[in-house]
Order: structure tokens, then C-alpha cells, then sequence
């Protein structure tokens, strides 16, 4: 959300909003929005209750500071961490509760079907499900108890800004409504202005254009230890989704004070690392990857350390997200957070498995002149950017703009070199370097946030609150105003969606079942050669669509090589090959490769060999081979 | 008994003053269950794992030199069923050997320069402690000195050994919290075993020279010392106790499987003729590219171009064990502590021996963690080998050191190779190669620390010129001969072989190659101790120079001072200040019922370019304190005196100063 954009107050205006307020209000007594979401009492007796079928084991892997439980669901049979695995993470930013709502709705689906239904029980058969909703756990309850706010900062103290105290300067709820929103100080230099189609917007003025700017914009609060940062240092702590190892965002608020330092990152870290039959990550988050696929880049791909997707699995990633877009149908995605540090990204880059990311819910693109239907038509030009990168990465979720205060404070964040001569500076990454968003989007400067506040008005939830000016006592005799988009709202949807979602992401789960690399031996023959001497030969194929191991998974080093290896029995001995040996990976649709041994096996009687190919990630087959006795 | 005869006895004596010397600092703040084992693999099969009772603990020391022996005459006589004659005898002996005691109590013994001749604790430096050994130094140090030294652990190895904290500072003089600190770590590639002595060589001498050595009773009294000897215990150990290389195991002990197969750890080096040495493999080969040296048969250089050679090198000792055609492919680890910290963290694939993220690895989670709390550290060494050098970052080669930072490092080095003749200083990412989450960079970058890596022993040692850069091998295989009189190599000899059948085996032992043989350990461990106290010394030091007070008409008081930090190194990197890795250093009035209403600091004693702290101008937040430089802060305050300027910094220490009154006009 790059800005906002506030109209003059119409009276019409005031009275529609106070209208929609009111039948918001009555609609849903108690705490409007995050109604029908799970706090985390709710959401442990859920999963609880799902761990009650014998198809499921549940694991806590970790304790956060808060002191709540990374849990983690084990959905298989038999032995299941020798079968090729999915693993499903939700929440991985904390206010996108969606996210952990569809990890457990599905996974209630998944068990519910496999113990009726013979054609997902099968799916269990070839392959195990390891799914951990919520975790980071700690930061959700902030839209469980007022102020309702937007945290992704788990429950650890953290001097955010270096001043020697602790998570002094954190939002304040200035208008007392319980939610920490937005606040805009008038001030002639300030850089946003009212959107000239909806006041209720706010929208950076173009100088240029001969646009004056009104309003510097905020987080809502006080700057309550007084050194000009208002804001700075919120309570908490790290954010599970900036704590990874990928392009990891240094020094920057919220990544913790080194990579991976976070209980629940270590214990996520480590299952993934222990568990080698995970073939693929699925994670709902805002760094969507199957609206908006990653796109390969030729260049880069020739550096050593991979920073954007290789060409080589693009196609295949590309053919997976075509899948989904076909099954949920929704349009106009926003874009997706640069995700610096990010669980998903580090799924591909890092832990080298195929990685697909949904946010499963946006509010829809909404034209002004089509108040009822989705937007079904593609806008002409590409939607602004829709997340607000605060130059760290991170969806700001209700646009909270940040930007002034980016702006004065020196360089907590983004500190990432912008002049660096040649050579950079000892401590500057120019990789991962954000220039402020400065230019504005041309004709559809603030659309998404129009759109918003219309699909809000439409659909009758009280989402905005309307700016209302306040005493500040930070600036006395200065016109301050509290309000904005609530947030949570721009993430989640009415809780009535979440179940026909968890439909559509089950029936996408299944579809991703069937493209799922497929192991078997295709041949095997025993030639005699003469002299008791017989060569015993065995195809592997792959006969599903994904290739057996992605291009940066070999790259990596992360999963497991698919091997060989021949059993025999006594008697028979090896002339040459060794009992066993790696295959190459296996490209999908019918990839091959061939291993011969060698072996002489004493005349006149039957034996019986087998070859034995498998990878923990792939699949596992036997294959006996007869040597008969004449 | 003047002396602790601790060191000598096997743990069970020790055991009751450990216990009340050492305390457990503990590690994380949120204790993890349930959680998934780091080895377990797909199919189960684990490599035996290996438990702290494989490596035998209670080797003894040979025993100390000096006064003890001695000392020890008198109570056997006591035991003996007595005759006259020996009645006698016995008298004369109990009174010369208490006269020799009386006398020895009274008299000093002649002190060598450099080290002293009668420590509390003795200690040998000519050879190589196992982590038992080390313990029980460690201990008998705290114990003898508790009024300096602190042993803590600060958590486990993967295999279960502690790892070692010795603090050392005058305890009396204000808490090591308070005080600039040092931290010494050494030997995180376990097989560098040198680096552990070198860092308990400095433990020992801090604390038997302090009262002896004013420069060591300064520097004791005024910082505090970290010592971690051993960062890799488990591998330090498994060098010592199982066949190994001058190199090996540079990785820990966590199992990984490094060839994937499902087996861990299944196929490592193998002691084929056991003589607890890995060695090389040769097979006389007339294809092959390889010869004995003309001078010394031992050693195998390659045949000239068109010139035939006689022997096949088939690598280091050992055979397929896991049936894939491999050999030695999966042995200990393998992963490379030193590329498991934070700063420019790479995986595997970019960065070879890398882990599963930064910090994956227990020891050094341990470490980190105790340095997290300890913003204090503000400067660092840490002990490798081999090749001489003295290194700082950065690891990567497209990163640049700020050039304030660049000069600290430069001048403190020039003196280091000064001090330690045949060590290069030089930058790591472009003098050796580059490094991904290297420990030095993680300290230097995110905490803020000057630190240095030191490459020990240098070709020099051996003749002391420098050798033609074609000769190294003849070099060391001259010493070899002439000096160590041949102990540093095993000679070939036949062995079988399950794939390759008979072959040779021979080369190096795994004490030589890269470690000090003893008669050369303790010069190495004084040298770079020296240099590390030079570095400690250069330490920021924050003092208030001046502090005054002038009235000013209207009852206001303006109070003026320059705090100084007249060492080398400021109190905040140019890195430290960008990044915010430590809070700006304090500079505050106080003062009962003071109002003061002005605040300002600045670089220059006349005040240009003075900057104002709006908030809170008692207490001016200043950036940093130059290396040999000053800042000046001023105040306008309101309220009777005494007027206490007070001036704190993580790094640079504290000072208070009640300002002087001047004459108006």
C-alpha cells in the first residue's frame, strides 16, 4: 500500500460512513472483524481435535517467548517419513490469519476424506503431509485483544533501535476505538494529499503537477521516548517471515539480531532439515508466488549464489501456478512483497525444494462504475503496487505509512547502501538495497486503495476508520488527524469466505497431488553372458509431471540423489559395479536412466535379486530379478 | 606445600572446587522440546553415534618441574619401621629438608624474563592439552586466582563437553560488565590445535604476572579478558584420540551425511596399518606421475614432464566403506565451524563446508549468545593455523572497510608484525580467500568488535629465513630430519588394501605439518599473547579531561568537558554507528535539583559545528569517541552545584568527574 489518500470530509460522506458504521456495528456485536478467526486458544482445541484420527500425530516443535506452541501436524500412514512429503505452512505473517485458517481447514479436509473416501486415502498411501498452521503464533493475538494491531514481531523484548531501551516507543491508540490505524499531521511540506476521487484516500502529491501536499503520514501513536522516531521501538521482537536465511534483510526492524534466531524459525528450520522425504513447501503468505509467478532471469542465473528463480524450473513452476490461478479464479492479484528473508523464498533458494506461496484471499479490484461485480476484466494497465514495501520486505497490510518516519529516522532502515562509491561499504548488501518508492504510479496512483474502500462500502463491513482529529501532544496546536483502512482487513476476508477457500485450496492440493514426481521401475532384465556370468540391468522412470528434483534442489544439495542398489542374495557374487551407486535426476513425464551390474551366480539353481531404487523425497520401489537356474 | 598439586590429580579431586568455582550461564531464553532430532535420517540408519566416554579423559600430566618435587622429602620417612642408624639419618634429613623449606619460602628464585619461574599454578607449554587436561587448567586457575578469574560454561558441545569461559579481571576493581573486554577464542577448527594453547598460555600468564608485571596489572585491573580455549572440543578430542591428519577434523562432530545416501558418517578415513595416523596411499605404478625425492626417500614429488614416474598416489588412508565406488566420502561432519556465523551467511552450494543457517551449530550458538550479552567486547582474537598471518575482514570480496575502521586495524597490526617476524597482515577476502559467515566478519560487522584471526606458525620457525617459494617441501623435510630427528613422518610401508590390494602407506603424522613441535609451542604462545595485550591495552578507554563550571549572568551555569579516549580504537566503529550494533555513548550532567535547559557536543573544543540535543540535554547521546580524539560537551543549567559530569560507553567504559567552579569574567 504505497499511500493514502484521504477525501475533505463531505457531509454525505460523513454520513454514509457513519451509516456503514452503525450497520457494521450492529451486524457484529463484540470484535467486528476478526470474528470468526481463531485466537490462539481456539486454534490449539482445533488442532487438537484433528489430531484426534489415528492418521495424525501431533508434534509441538517449539516454544516461542510468548510461551506458546509451534505445532505440527503428521498426516500419513504407515512409515511416513520414508514417503515423499508436502509440507504446508500458514501463517507465516502473523495478521495474515487467512493463511493459518486455510492450513487447518485443509488438513480437517484432508483427514476427514482420507478415512472415508478410498481415492484420497490412496493419496496418503504414496505420500505423507507434514503441516505447521501458525508458526509464530505470538503476534497474532494482537488482533485478538485492543489495540487491534498489524504485528508480525513475535513476543521477544528487542531494542529495536539501538538506544540502549527496550520496546519503549511502540503504537499508542490515540482515539481510544481500539485499533491502531493511521495518523496524518497537516503540515505544508508534507508529501501526501487527499485523492481527489475519494477523501477518504490519501495519495503523494506530484510537484510536478503542481499538486500540493498536505498531510505527513504515521503510524498511529506517540513518539513516547522523545528522540524525534515516533514509533520505533514497538514491543516484540523478531517476525518469523524476515528471520530466514535468504536475502536476508541485516540490521533492518523485525529480522532479529541474526538469522534464524527465533525459536520457532529454528525449530521450522530444523524439521525441514531432518525431514529430507519433504518434496515440496506450500506456503499461504502475501509473497504469492502462483498469481504472480517468479520470473527467471538469465543474467543472474550465471552468478554463483542464486537470487532469482532458474529457467530451468520456471516452466515447471509457471504450469503448477497455471493450475491454482484455474482452480481459484480470482484476478488482479496484488503484487507480492519483495520477501527478504522469507520462509518461501528461502523454501527454493536455500532448503531447495520446490516452493509454491498463496495469499488465498485479496480484495477485489473494484471499478468505480461497477459497484456489484468483480473486477473480471484485467484493468488496462498493470495495479500499482499494491503491498507498501517499507524498504524491509514486509506487506504493511492497511498501508500504514511508514515512509516519513523512514525518511527522518537515519537509516534503521533500508540502510543498504544508496551511495555507495565503488566498492561498497563494509556492512552494505547493494543487492538487497530498496531506494524509496518515490515516483508515483501515473493515472492510477491510490486505485488499490480506492478499490479497497469500495469494496469495503459494498460489502458493508465497517473497515475505515474515519479521520477524526485528535489533541497530539507531540504536536501542540498542530492539526492531527486518527483514521485509516483497520487493519487485518486488507488481508483476511469476512469469516463466511474462509470455508468455500479452504474448498478451493483442497481441490488445488489434489490437482498437486497428481503432479508429483511418480517412481518406478520400468525394466529390469537378467542377461546370462556365459560362464554363470549375468548382467542385471534395471530402468528407473519418473512418471509424473514434476521432475524428480528441482534445478536449484541439485544445486543446493538439499534433497536426496535418487539411488541403487542391488541385494543379493548368497552365492551370487559382483564382477563389477558396486552394490551401490546415485542415479541422475530424473525429468518428468518419462525420465529414465539405467543401472547394470555385473554378477556371477553359481549354475543349476534359482536366485533371486533385487534392486531396490528410491529417494526420500521421490518415491521407493523394489524390484526383484530372477536368475533362473538353467 | 606452597603450591596446588590439583593439576595433578584425576578429576575426582578437583571435582568439589570446580563445583564451587563454576557457574552454568545459561543459554537461550525459550528452551525448545519436541524437537526433531538434528541427525535422524530418511531410512534410520545412523552411524554409530559417539559418546563422551570414547575419548579416554584421564590422561596426567607428566608432572610439574620446580619446588614440588622437592618439597615432597619429608612424610615418606615417617612411614618406615625406624632402627637407630636410620633414626638418625632420618633426623638429620627432616631437619636439612625443613631448613631447605624455610629457606625456600624465604627466598625468591631467580625469575627468567618473560614468564615466571614459580607460578601458583604450574604449567608446561611444550605440549598439547586433550579437553580433560585443559579442564583441569582451567580450573586450577580459578581456583587459584579467584579474585581475577571466573570459570563458566557457557553450554554443551554437541558431544556433551563444556564449553569453557574464563573471565578474567581485577573483580575488586568493578565487574567485567563494566570494563572494555577482550575476547580470546581459539582452535574452532579443532584439528588447529595450537590455538587452544596459546589462549590458556594467556589465561595463565594474566593471572601469574599480575602483581609481577605492572603492564598485566593495568591491563587486568582496568579491562576484562574472555577466554574460550577450545571452541570445537568434541573434534579437539577426536585429533588427539583417533587416526587423524595434521587437518583433520577440522569440522565438529554432528553427524551429516554428506554423500547422501541415507547412512551418516558411514565412510570416513580408515587407519589401514594402525599406528593411529591417516596417512597417503601409493601404489608403485609405472604410469604413475610421482617419485621420491632424491634427498629425502620419504617424500614424493612429481616426475619432470617427459621424465616417467614411479608411483600412483591413491589419496588419504582408508577404503570404501558403504559399497558406492567412494572413498572416505562421509567421514566426521563435515561442516566448517568457521563458516556458520551471521554476517554474508551463504549456504553449502556458494559457500563450501556451510551448515544448515547461521549459528546451527551448538558450540557456536553457545559463544554467540554469551557475546550478545556481552556489548562490552571491544576487541577480539581468535587462533588458527597455519601459514603466519594476521587477518581481518572483510570475508567478501565486494565489501570495503570504512577507512576510520581501516586505520585502527592497520596500526595495531603493523605492531603484530613487528612482534610475530614472519606473519603477514593482511585481508582476508582478497590475501586468502574469501569467507561467507566467518566469525571475525559476524563480530567485526554486527557486534561492533576490532578483531583480528591469527594464523599460526609460520615456515620461518624453521631456520629463520625465508625459503625459496620452490623449497618448502625440502624445508620442512630438512627439519624434519635435523631437528625433530625424523618424528614428523611415518616411513612407507605395505599394507592391504580390500579394493586397491597391496599398497603403500606413509607421509606425515598428524602432530606435524601445522602445529609447533614442543620445543617451539611456548614462543608461539608468548608471541601472540604479546600481541594480543598490545591490541587489548589499545582498547577504548573513555576519561573526562576536564570538566568546569562558569556562571554565566542571569543565573545560569554554563559546565564544559572534554572527554578523551586516548587509545587507538574508538569507542563505536564507523560500522557500529551505520548499524546502531551498540547505543551512542552517554555523556550526562547530574547534579541535585538541576534544570538544565542546553545541551550540546561537538568535535571541536571551540564548539564549531556544535550539535543540540533537543530531548532530554542532560544526558547528550554522542555517536562516538575517537580512536585518540575528544569530545566536548556543553551544558546550561540551572540549580546550585556540585555539578557531576558522567560519561558511560558500552564499549569505552565510564568515568565521573565533579566539575570545577572558575571565576566569572
Amino acid at each position: 500500500m504505497n499511500s493514502h489518500r484521504l477525501p475533505r470530509w463531505h457531509p454525505a460522506a460523513i454520513l454514509a460512513a457513519s451509516v456503514a458504521v452503525l450497520l457494521g456495528t450492529a451486524a457484529q456485536a463484540g470484535e467486528p472483524a476478526v470474528k470468526g478467526y481463531a485466537d490462539y486458544e481456539t486454534y490449539r482445541a482445533e488442532v487438537r481435535k484433528i489430531a484426534k484420527s489415528k492418521l495424525v500425530k501431533l508434534n509441538s516443535l517449539a516454544r516461542t517467548a510468548g510461551g506458546r506452541e509451534v505445532f505440527c501436524l503428521e498426516i500419513g500412514t504407515g512409515k511416513t517419513d520414508q514417503k515423499p512429503a508436502i509440507l504446508v505452512v500458514g501463517g507465516v505473517y502473523p495478521p495474515h490469519l487467512v493463511g493459518s485458517e486455510l492450513a487447518v481447514r485443509m488438513t480437517r479436509r484432508l483427514v476427514e476424506q482420507a478415512a472415508a473416501d478410498k481415492q484420497a486415502a490412496a493419496i496418503l498411501d504414496r505420500l505423507t503431509f507434514y503441516v505447521i498452521p501458525r508458526p509464530s503464533p505470538d503476534p497474532c493475538e494482537a488482533l485478538f485483544r485492543k489495540p487491534y494491531a498489524e504485528r508480525a514481531e513475535n513476543d521477544r523484548p528487542m531494542d529495536d533501535d539501538g538506544d540502549g531501551a527496550v520496546d519503549e516507543d511502540g503504537p499508542d491508540d490515540l482515539d481510544g476505538d481500539g485499533w491502531i490505524t493511521a495518523m496524518r499531521v497537516e503540515d505544508p511540506a508534507g508529501p501526501y494529499m487527499a485523492h481527489p476521487e475519494d477523501a477518504r484516500a490519501l495519495v503523494r502529491a506530484d510537484p510536478v503537477k503542481n499538486q500540493h501536499g498536505r498531510w505527513s503520514v504515521y503510524v498511529e501513536g506517540r513518539d513516547n521516548d522523545r528522540d524525534d522516531q515516533p514509533n520505533e521501538d514497538p514491543p516484540g521482537g523478531t517476525a518469523f517471515n524476515r528471520n530466514f536465511t535468504f536475502r536476508y534483510p541485516y540490521f533492518q526492524r523485525g529480522a532479529g539480531p541474526h538469522q534464524v534466531s527465533e525459536p520457532e524459525t529454528r525449530a521450522v528450520a530444523d524439521f525441514a532439515f531432518s525431514h529430507p522425504n519433504i518434496a515440496l513447501v506450500l506456503t499461504f503468505t502475501p509473497e504469492d508466488n502462483l498469481m504472480r509467478p517468479w520470473k527467471p532471469n538469465p543474467q543472474a542465473e550465471s552468478q554463483k549464489a542464486k537470487t532469482a528463480v532458474l529457467g530451468g524450473d520456471a516452466g515447471y513452476l509457471n504450469y503448477v501456478a497455471e493450475q491454482y490461478r484455474q482452480i481459484h479464479g480470482g484476478k488482479d492479484a496484488p503484487d507480492s512483497p519483495e520477501g527478504q528473508g522469507s520462509f518461501s523464498q528461502w523454501a527454493y533458494f536455500h532448503f531447495g525444494r520446490w516452493s509454491l506461496a498463496c495469499r488465498g484471499w485479496w480484495i477485489p479490484q473494484l471499478k468505480p462504475e461497477e459497484p456489484k461485480t468483480t473486477a473480471n476484466k484485467p484493468t488496462d494497465k498493470p495495479p500499482p503496487k499494491h503491498a507498501r514495501d517499507r524498504g524491509d520486505g514486509e506487506d504493511a497490510g492497511n498501508g500504514q505509512a511508514v515512509t516519513d518516519a523512514k525518511a527522518k529516522s537515519p537509516a534503521r532502515r533500508g540502510r543498504a547502501a544508496a551511495k555507495a562509491p565503488a566498492g561498497k561499504r563494509l556492512g552494505a548488501r547493494a543487492a538487497d538495497a530498496k531506494p524509496a518508492e518515490d515516483k508515483p504510479p501515473e493515472d492510477g496512483r491510490g486505485a488499490d486503495e480506492l478499490s479497497a474502500l469500495r469494496w469495503l462500502d459494498r460489502e458493508k463491513i465497517d473497515g475505515f476508520v474515519p479521520w477524526k482529529r485528535i489533541e497530539h501532544p507531540d504536536f501542540p496546536g498542530r492539526v492531527v488527524e486518527v483514521g485509516g483502512i483497520k487493519p487485518f482487513l486488507r488481508l483476511n476476508p469476512p469469516a463466511r469466505e474462509l470455508e468455500p477457500l479452504a474448498d478451493k485450496h483442497w481441490r488445488f492440493v489434489r490437482r498437486l497431488v497428481e503432479l508429483l514426481p511418480e517412481l518406478a521401475i520400468h525394466q529390469s532384465k537378467a542377461e546370462p553372458l556365459g560362464g554363470g556370468v549375468w548382467r542385471v540391468s534395471a530402468t528407473a522412470v519418473n512418471r509424473g509431471y514434476l521432475p524428480s528434483v528441482s534445478q536449484m534442489g541439485r544445486i543446493t544439495g538439499g534433497p536426496h540423489p535418487l539411488q541403487a542398489v542391488i541385494e543379493l542374495p548368497p552365492g551370487v557374487k559382483l564382477v563389477t559395479g558396486h552394490p551401490r551407486g546415485q542415479l541422475p535426476p530424473l525429468p518428468g513425464n518419462g525420465g529414465k536412466a539405467e543401472t547394470t551390474w555385473l554378477v556371477s551366480a553359481p549354475a543349476g539353481k534359482e536366485h533371486r535379486l533385487t534392486v531396490h531404487v528410491w529417494s526420500p523425497s521421490v518415491g521407493d520401489c523394489r524390484q526383484t530379478i530372477v536368475l533362473p537356474a538353467k | 606445600m606452597r603450591y596446588s598439586s590439583e593439576v595433578e590429580n584425576p578429576s575426582g579431586a578437583t571435582g568439589c572446587v570446580s563445583a564451587a568455582v563454576r557457574e552454568l550461564v545459561s543459554e537461550n531464553e525459550a528452551p525448545v522440546h519436541n524437537e526433531a532430532p538434528v541427525h535422524s535420517e530418511w531410512d534410520g540408519r545412523l552411524a554409530r553415534p559417539r559418546s563422551l566416554s570414547e575419548f579416554p579423559s584421564d590422561r596426567r600430566d607428566a608432572g610439574p618441574t620446580g619446588f614440588l618435587d622437592r618439597d615432597a622429602g619429608p612424610t615418606e620417612f615417617l612411614d618406615r619401621p625406624a632402627r637407630p642408624a636410620l633414626w638418625v639419618a632420618a633426623v638429620i634429613l627432616l631437619v636439612v629438608a625443613a631448613a631447605t623449606c624455610a629457606t625456600a619460602a624465604e627466598k625468591s628464585p631467580y625469575q627468567p624474563a618473560g614468564a615466571p619461574a614459580d607460578p601458583k599454578v604450574p604449567a608446561r607449554w611444550n605440549y598439547y592439552r586433550d579437553y580433560a587436561e585443559a579442564t583441569r587448567l582451567l580450573e586450577a586457575l580459578a581456583a587459584a586466582h579467584p579474585q581475577r578469574a571466573k570459570l563458566a560454561s557457557v553450554g554443551k558441545s554437541y558431544g556433551g563437553r563444556e564449553m569453557w569461559l574464563l573471565s578474567i579481571t581485577n573483580f575488586g576493581k568493578g565487574s567485567d560488565r563494566q570494563k572494555p573486554a577482550f575476547m580470546i577464542a581459539g582452535a574452532i577448527h579443532a584439528n588447529e590445535i595450537q590455538g587452544t594453547e596459546v589462549t590458556l598460555y594467556t589465561a595463565w600468564y594474566l593471572l601469574e604476572m599480575y602483581g609481577r608485571s605492572p603492564l598485566v596489572t593495568r591491563l587486568v585491573d582496568a579491562r576484562a579478558f574472555y577466554l574460550v580455549p577450545m571452541l570445537s572440543p568434541d573434534s579437539r578430542d577426536a585429533h588427539m584420540y583417533r587416526p587423524n591428519t595434521t587437518s583433520s577434523p577440522r569440522s565438529g562432530q554432528v553427524p551429516v551425511d554428506d554423500d547422501r545416501d541415507g547412512l551418516v558418517d558411514e565412510d570416513g578415513p580408515d587407519d589401514l596399518d594402525g599406528d593411529g595416523q591417516i596417512t597417503q596411499m601409493r601404489v608403485r605404478d609405472p604410469n604413475g606421475r610421482w617419485k621420491p625425492h632424491p634427498d629425502f626417500p620419504n617424500l614424493l614429488i612429481p616426475a619432470k614432464d617427459d621424465e616417467p614416474g614411479e608411483y600412483r598416489l591413491l589419496g588419504t588412508e582408508g577404503y570404501d566403506n558403504d559399497g558406492d565406488g567412494r572413498v572416505n566420502e562421509d567421514g566426521d561432519g563435515y561442516y566448517d565451524p568457521n563458516r556458520d556465523w551471521p554476517w554474508q551467511w551463504e549456504p553449502r552450494y556458494v559457500q563450501h563446508g556451510a551448515h544448515r543457517y547461521p549459528l546451527s551449530l551448538p558450540e557456536n550458538r553457545a559463544v554467540a549468545d554469551f557475546v550478545l550479552k556481552h556489548p562490552n567486547i571491544a576487541g577480539a582474537q581468535s587462533y588458527h593455523n597455519s601459514g603466519g598471518m594476521i587477518l581481518r575482514g572483510p570475508g567478501t570480496k565486494d565489501e570495503r572497510l570504512d577507512p576510520a575502521d581501516l586505520a585502527v586495524y592497520d596500526a595495531i597490526a603493523k605492531k603484530g608484525q613487528e612482534m610475530l617476524p614472519g606473519y603477514k597482515y593482511l585481508e582476508t577476502a582478497t590475501g586468502l580467500y574469501e569467507v561467507h559467515g566467518g566469525e571475525g566478519d559476524w563480530m567485526f560487522v554486527m557486534r561492533g568488535v576490532f578483531r583480528f584471526t591469527n594464523e599460526l606458525w609460520t615456515p620461518l620457525n624453521f631456520f629463520r629465513k625465508p625459503a625459496e617459494s620452490g623449497e618448502r617441501k625440502e624445508e620442512a623435510e630438512r627439519f624434519n630430519k635435523y631437528l625433530l630427528l625424523g618424528d614428523g613422518t611415518v616411513p612407507w610401508k605395505e599394507v592391504d588394501h580390500p579394493q586397491f590390494g597391496r599398497i603403500e602407506v606413509g607421509g606425515m603424522k598428524k602432530n606435524w605439518g601445522r602445529q609447533p613441535p614442543s620445543f617451539l609451542l611456548e614462543e608461539e604462545c608468548h608471541r601472540n599473547m604479546a600481541f594480543t595485550l598490545y591490541h587489548a591495552d589499545q582498547m577504548p578507554q573513555v576519561r573526562i579531561q576536564s570538566a568546569a563550571a562558569k556562571r554565566l549572568p542571569g543565573g545560569l551555569v554554563e559546565v564544559t568537558a572534554a572527554v578523551v579516549n586516548p587509545k587507538l580504537t574508538p569507542t563505536r566503529a564507523a560500522l557500529d554507528v551505520t548499524h546502531h550494533v551498540t547505543p551512542p555513548d552517554l555523556v550526562s550532567l547530574e547534579g541535585k535539583d538541576l534544570k538544565v535547559s542546553l545541551g550540546l557536543w561537538s568535535d571541536s573544543p571551540f564548539f564549531q559545528d556544535a550539535r543540540e540535543q533537543k530531548h532530554r540535554p542532560e544526558q547528550v547521546r554522542v555517536p562516538r569517541i575517537p580512536g585518540m580524539g575528544a569530545v566536548y560537551v556543553r551544558w546550561l543549567v540551572r540549580g546550585a552545584g556540585p555539578y557531576t559530569v558522567r560519561v558511560q560507553s558500552v564499549k569505552g567504559g565510564s568515568d565521573r568527574r565533579i566539575a570545577r567552579m572558575k571565576d566569572e569574567g
